[in-house]
């Protein structure tokens, strides 16, 4: 049995090597041709066809990820491409994802922007009072992209945020909400694909099988005295089967239907729904557990000759042994059952003293 | 021939045209540009009238030659002429040659008309076809390329041309389209019918350009004749037709494939070459922008405070000149203002220099990819913050900046637009669309060539503006069964479905179905067996024998080229194409158009000048739509293999899964019929008319169970006993076949059966009438009375069999 599988196997180990040979070319064909050379050891990928090229976003200088290596192993160093003094950190060089650098840039600058600029339509008056923003956000984000007085943006920018806090932090919430229901909708739609499929496969598979049952009943009926009649109840019976199996198709997949329709998640109705922000409360790390006892009031002493040598040995206290403690435990053990039984009264504060009785005797004997 | 068409009424649901006036209740007095009507053409005008009194839909099969164009035509012309609405015709058809050859017919048609009355009727009709065959300009009319011409017409003609000249700048004008102006804007061109030629003419003595003449004179025909791209493609059709009013009667003719035709044009496909393409055109209009701020740095600013009070005010001048297509976008969105981030031409051209780069990133990946719309969408929005909104309104931004740049070299950027085009789409649609990237052009290919397939899956977006829009909308074809196929994949209704039989004085064609070579092995072109020696062997033996028999020309179809090449190379170390030789010519279709004109021109000389030949072709090729094989040009086709899809394209099988779950049409029906309706369009390439003869083949296994698929007018004649034949047996039928062909035959034996004259109508239309009394008199008793054509006759319910089989019993 396990003879047949292993070339598959293998084959299947050798196709996935060749993927991922395919696509380290195709990074490297990614960034341009062949001959390639990095600016700053000169070495070109048509000696070393393995070469990737990464950048950092502060500068966005091309070089090759040996040079990193070099340069910035020890620490944060100068960029060292000539005229550009920026300090670089190894941990900040990634791979380019776009083919132009210009690009790359850019949309780390929208990056930046969109976290701060998130205003949405509804939080407008007007269409156009939204495109004006619209506007206004891509002329901030123009003039950081083609460095055109940073510092004036810059302010702007600030200004922005500190008049805007609370807006963009409740959009941001939407955001990710709106994200969520996206995921969800995509998983029940895959879901609902994937029952209509398994509904599909199931119908073709019982029309097969109940031809093939007819087929055989037929030659059955063929082979019986009065032929003519057997075939034809043969023939019947095959019909209603057939056409209560359309029906059950149709009904089928009008269910599925419907569950498409259906509301079927509350998302879409939270969705529309305005956040209601709860106040700041101070932080509180049990989230409202109340370790406040109810079944038993502890006591300072409880009598207990067993205890007595304890209690003054000196060396028992020099290792730090508390008969306090020691009875806490004990008491607490002995109650941390109690509230478990649904069915059991439930115990009052005003009873429990009276069960320290027990339980001393309980430790004494 | 006059006669007159009783008005039926039907009762549609959908359709209440309760603003018709009674007295259009009447007879339609037809007039028919021949002596001699066939009985099919009767029932087809009928039919066509029923439809458009009821004002729906209609889908209907007429056999290929019997004349389907001229009494479409010579009904709607005199239902035009009859009735006070004058309802416009757009008649759309495939090729230029059929457009042509209608045009023809109309004009035919009219003059008869002119005769019969005695005054000739104030009636436009005319044709539309690109610029390269309309252009009159001396240097521009030169060029081969149709993208050339237009792209120079558009430089000579556009609005800012004008305008520059009219500044008095340098620039130079195509006089023909100058002169329209001086014309009064609804008279161009006198009434009557024009062909192309005609047109022509007409533009070279009066100095006028023909093709502007006919865009600028389509509100006033009464007749357009164009191709369905004009109506369906939602990129021309903005621009083309949308001042037609609402109440045209719509005909798609030759609708076979109408369905490809709706998907093919939202489809756009993207190259790495096209990208590369579309990142310079972002390039060079970032230096145009520039240039202009430099210059006439007003004007971008009045585009800018246009666009600022909204998208329709900024494209009013969106005329003919507007060289740029858009793809559809819903009303509301044009009235809506350009987004605030791409209103400035610089943020534009950037936003679109992200999107060019962001797609350029996507085809870096090396497995296949397909995805949703919105799964793309929110994709790009993580990886390059681009929202949905703004790319909806690139195309149309992109087309209003190139206006305002006056660029009229379009050459440049069509990749750009392309580009621009998708995003809009990608941004409109979210269902029946479909991203597919594949890396690589085969399965074995080892360097990549990454392929961007934007699909459209669902063949009703295209055409469901059409449907809305007209009140009548005709589908017909020579070969369009099972016809109820046509209405559940376009999504529309339809008043009536019918498909004609062919009336026949003899038998004028042989269908045959062969299934076993004469060594009774069974021949089937199916995957496993097709490159099986005996298979192939067979499958030689059938063309061997019927180039022996069959006078003149043979053609041959098999389903694809792969599949042709492989056969023919066996066919030749086995000897088999040396003994063809004996008695034909053999020719062969290439995907190269040019060689394939060439065979065919070679094919013809070989069949009329009595050496015959095999012309070897593909099913889904240039060869099997539109290319007539008429009497001598075609005795014999033969099918071999059932011409199915390339199953493994995954184009094909996303469009498979999406109307198995939209439409509820199951893979196997649509692959089946897919098939067929290309088999039996090769098939009706023979069959040209009723004094026409020919046989038709259908060389493999599968075909045996597939009868009810073909056409009626086809499968009727395909008799049960040559539904299973073998390559001898079936030799054996054709010589018999052909022997009963050579007897003489007159016209005179069709009279009254396959030809009826005014009197063989006139009896027929009285015995209808009795027959329908009768009827009536007979279900008196409130029972429905059936149309005359009984075609409901062999719908018997279960119960009814039931009962039947038990009886028998």
């Amino acid at each position: 049995m396990s003879t047949p599988a292993m070339p598959s196997l293998t084959s299947s180990a050798a196709t996935s090597a060749a993927i991922a040979r395919a696509r380290e070319n195709a990074i490297n064909r990614g960034s341009v041709d062949a001959d390639e050379i990095c600016p700053v050891c000169k070495s070109s990928r048509y000696l070393n066809p393995n070469m990737r090229f990464l950048v950092n976003p502060e500068c966005y200088h091309k070089m090759c990820e040996s040079c990193v290596d070099r340069i910035f192993s020890q620490g944060p160093s100068q960029c060292p491409v000539v005229g550009c003094d920026k300090i670089l950190r190894k941990q900040k060089f990634r791979k380019q994802t776009f083919e132009d650098i210009q690009v790359e840039r850019e949309v780390d600058v929208r990056k930046r922007i969109a976290k701060t600029f998130n205003k949405r339509q509804e939080d407008f008056p007007s269409l156009k009072e939204f495109n004006d923003y619209l506007e206004e956000v891509e002329t901030v984000t123009f003039n950081l992209i083609n460095s055109v007085d940073i510092a004036a943006t810059e302010a702007k920018i600030s200004a922005f945020e500190q008049s805007n806090k609370a807006t963009i932090l409740q959009n941001a919430a939407k955001a990710a909400q709106e994200a969520q229901f996206v995921q969800a909708q995509r998983d029940f739609e895959r879901e609902q694909h994937r029952r209509a499929r398994e509904l599909e496969e199931e119908a073709v598979a019982e029309e097969k099988r109940d031809k093939l049952e007819h087929r055989a009943n037929l030659l059955k009926a063929l082979q019986a005295d009065d032929a003519d009649f057997e075939v034809a109840k043969v023939n019947k019976m095959a019909r209603k089967k057939s056409s209560m199996r359309k029906e059950n198709q149709e009904r089928r997949a009008k269910e599925l239907e419907a569950a498409r329709n259906a509301p079927a998640f509350q998302f879409l109705a939270n969705l529309n729904k305005p956040i209601s922000e709860e106040p700041q409360k101070p932080y509180d790390p049990l989230d409202g557990y109340d370790e406040t006892n109810k079944y038993f009031v502890y006591r300072d002493k409880y009598e207990n000759p067993w205890l007595e040598d304890a209690l003054n040995s000196k060396s028992m206290m020099a290792g730090g042994y508390l008969v306090q403690q020691y009875c806490e435990r004990a008491v607490f053990e002995a109650f941390s059952g109690v509230g478990c039984f649904i069915e059991d009264p439930p115990l009052s504060d005003d009873t429990s003293p009276s069960f320290d009785t027990p339980m001393a005797d309980a430790i004494a004997t | 021939m006059k006669f007159q068409i009783e008005y039926v009424v039907i009762s549609v649901s959908t359709f209440s045209r309760d603003h018709r006036l009674t007295d259009l209740n009447s007879d339609l007095p037809v007039i028919f540009p021949y002596p001699r009507i066939y009985p099919e053409q009767y029932q087809y005008m009928c039919d066509l009238k029923r439809t458009l009194d009821a004002g729906g839909h209609c889908v209907l099969e007429m056999p290929s030659g019997t004349g389907k164009t001229v009494s479409l035509l010579s009904l709607i012309v005199a239902y035009q002429q009859h009735y006070p609405e004058h309802r416009k015709l757009i008649y759309c058809s495939r090729t230029m040659s059929e457009i042509e050859k209608a045009l023809y017919e109309l004009k035919a048609l009219m003059e008869y008309r002119a005769k019969e009355l005695g005054y000739v009727e104030e009636f436009r009709g005319l044709g539309l076809t690109s610029r390269k065959n309309l252009c009159l300009h001396p240097s521009v009319k030169r060029e081969k390329r149709g993208d050339v011409v237009d792209a120079r017409c558009r430089s000579l003609t556009a609005g800012f041309v004008k305008d520059k000249k009219e500044r008095g700048e340098d620039v130079e004008l195509c006089i023909y389209h100058e002169n329209l102006d001086l014309l009064e804007p609804h008279n161009l061109i006198p009434p009557g019918v024009y062909t192309f030629e005609g047109m022509l003419k007409y533009g070279e003595t009066n100095k006028q350009c023909p093709y502007f003449t006919a865009r600028r004179m389509m509100s006033f025909c009464n007749i357009i004749i164009y191709s369905y791209h004009y109506l369906l493609d939602p990129k021309i059709a903005e621009r083309v037709s949308k001042e037609l009013s609402k109440d045209c009667i719509v005909v798609f003719d030759e609708a076979h494939n109408i369905d490809n035709v709706c998907i093919e044009s939202l489809s756009i496909d993207l190259t790495e070459d096209a990208l590369r393409k579309a990142a310079r055109g972002c390039s060079s209009l970032e230096r145009k922008i520039e240039e202009m701020k430099t210059t006439d740095a007003e004007k971008l600013q009045s585009e800018y405070a246009k666009l600022v009070e909204g998208l329709q005010d900024a494209s009013t001048a969106r005329e003919e000149d507007s060289f740029m297509a858009n793809p559809v976008l819903p009303d509301d969105l044009l009235k809506e203002a350009v987004p605030g981030n791409i209103r400035r031409a610089e943020h534009f051209v950037a936003f679109l220099k992200r999107f060019v780069e962001y797609l350029k990133t996507r085809m870096k990946v090396l497995h296949v990819i397909s995805e949703t719309p919105p799964s793309f969408l929110q994709h790009l929005k993580d990886l390059t913050f681009i929202e949905r909104k703004p790319l909806r309104f690139c195309a149309e931004r992109l087309t209003s900046l190139m206006r305002t740049l006056e660029l009229s070299n379009v050459e440049d950027f069509r990749a750009l637009q392309e580009v621009a085009t998708f995003a809009t789409l990608v941004a409109t649609y979210e269902k029946g669309f479909l991203l597919i990237l594949e890396p690589f052009e085969s399965e074995t290919a080892t360097v990549p060539n990454p392929i961007f397939h934007f699909t459209c899956l669902d063949a009703s977006i295209a055409i469901k503006p059409v449907f809305d829009r007209f009140w009548s909308v005709v589908i017909t074809s020579g070969t369009i069964s099972p016809l109820e196929m046509y209405p559940k994949m376009l999504q529309f209704d339809c008043v009536v479905q019918e498909s004609y039989s062919m009336t026949l004085a003899r038998r004028s064609f042989l269908p045959m179905v062969v299934t076993r070579g004469s060594d009774q092995v069974a021949i089937s072109s199916r995957f496993e067996i097709r490159n099986d020696l005996s298979v192939v062997r067979n499958y030689g033996n059938l063309m061997i024998e019927f180039s022996k028999i069959t006078p003149d020309g043979l053609v041959i179809f098999f389903p694809s080229y792969l599949y042709m090449e492989s056969i023919i190379s066996m066919w030749q170390g086995m000897g088999i194409l040396d003994e063809v030789w004996k008695y034909k010519l053999i020719l062969v279709e290439t995907p190269d158009s040019q060689e394939t004109s060439l065979a065919l021109e070679t094919y013809r000389t070989a069949c009329c000048n009595g050496r015959g030949a095999v012309l070897l072709c593909v099913a889904r090729g240039k060869v099997s739509e539109g290319i007539d094989f008429d009497h001598q040009y075609g005795r014999t086709v033969i099918c071999i293999g059932v011409p199915f899809q390339y199953t493994e394209s995954r184009i094909l099988k996303a469009r498979l899964e999406f109307l198995r779950e939209n439409f509820r049409i199951k893979e196997n029906d649509f692959l089946s019929f897919d098939a067929m309706r290309h088999a039996a369009q090769c098939l009706g390439r023979v069959l040209r008319g009723k004094d026409d003869y020919g046989i038709m083949v259908l060389a493999d296994k599968r075909f045996a169970k597939k009868k009810n698929q073909l056409p009626k007018w086809i499968s009727q004649a395909l008799l049960d006993s040559e539904m299973n034949l073998s390559v001898d047996m079936s030799v054996a039928a054709a010589k018999k076949f052909l022997r009963t062909m050579a007897q003489p035959f007159h016209a005179k034996d069709q009279e009254g059966i396959s030809t009826w004259s005014i009197d063989d109508l006139n009896a027929h239309v009285n015995k209808i009438k009795l027959q329908e009394e009768e009827r009536e008199q007979m279900h008196l008793g409130g029972a429905q009375v059936q149309n005359g054509n009984g075609r409901d006759d062999y719908e018997i319910s279960d119960e009814e069999l039931d009962e039947a089989m038990m009886k028998l019993g």
